[in-house]
């Protein structure tokens, strides 16, 4: 009898615990990437930049895609090209390099949930402004 | 026999409560109750914003609010050649996106000793905008006082 009866509680408490009813897998969830681009004109000794919102941590690509004075292509002008979060009148940068123009990623970074900005800036040698072309992704 | 069964069922309930009370597995991590309610911090940092806007455009400026709190924005002065310094601007709060800053709280004042805008806002960055609203016949000198945690 007393056996019974333990048994008979220890079932009800474990049957108490509920909330493990078996569920079916959820599907993976796809993320979704998102490319933008930004164009303008950079100024001798100026600063360009775009801020965007990040809803989560995520990895961030970006590419300078086009320099060009004029109508003739920049091929040998190399400028600031970096990753921040705006502060004041501009782009605080975090992370940067000093690149031309090229069909290739020339910043990978990530960054964290929030608003961040991109930015391309003259680095001191530039002697004419230059329109300037770029794409970023990010999850 | 009546004894032994009232016994019994003492240790059954003993037991079921000891196991409830530990728990069934999921709620593995103690959690510290929270505040029903979060406290505004006060807006200890002010930043100083100023410039000179040229006729027709705005301007702004981002910061960072570090915890959830208080945000102010005080247009405190405008000047220049042919700017009467009672003249009014938009001014507004938002949060940068693109080359803006998308405004959700605007305003259309005369420059004040007192904040004209004021908010509370979670941590995160923020911007600050002022504009001509279609006042202004020469560039102006302005300055913002913007204060937050």
């Amino acid at each position: 009898m007393t056996r019974l009866v333990l048994l008979v509680a220890a079932m009800a408490t474990l049957a108490a615990c509920g909330g493990d009813t078996a569920t079916s897998p959820s599907p993976i969830e796809s993320k979704t990437m998102t490319e933008q681009s930004f164009s303008g004109t950079l100024d001798p000794h100026g600063q360009r930049f775009y801020s965007f919102t990040a809803t989560e941590g995520t990895s961030l690509i970006v590419l300078l895609g086009s320099l060009s004075t004029g109508s003739a292509p920049a091929t040998s002008v190399r400028i600031g090209l970096g990753v921040g979060t705006p502060a004041g009148t501009g782009c605080a940068v975090r992370e940067s390099v000093v690149t031309a123009a090229a069909l290739t990623a020339q910043l990978r970074t990530s960054v964290a949930k929030g608003i961040h900005c991109v930015t391309v800036y003259d680095t001191g040698t530039l002697t004419e402004s230059v329109s300037f072309a770029l794409r970023f992704s990010y999850y | 026999m009546h004894t032994t069964v009232l016994r019994t069922l003492r240790a059954a309930s003993l037991f079921a409560a000891i196991f409830l009370a530990t728990g069934c597995g999921d709620d593995d991590a103690v959690t510290t109750p929270t505040s029903p309610t979060q406290t505004a911090a006060d807006a200890s940092i002010v930043d100083t914003f100023e410039g000179r806007l040229p006729v027709g455009t705005e301007s702004f400026y981002s910061f960072t609010v570090n915890e959830y709190g208080t945000v102010t924005v005080q247009f405190e002065s405008i000047g220049g050649s042919f700017v009467p310094s009672t003249l009014m601007m938009g001014i507004g709060l938002g949060q940068p996106a693109g080359t803006d800053c998308v405004t959700t709280t605007t305003l259309n004042t005369a420059p004040g000793t007192a904040p004209q805008v004021t908010g509370v806002y979670e941590a995160g960055v923020y911007c600050a905008k002022i504009w001509d609203l279609g006042n202004l016949y020469a560039p102006a000198d302005f300055r913002l006082l913007i204060a937050h945690p």
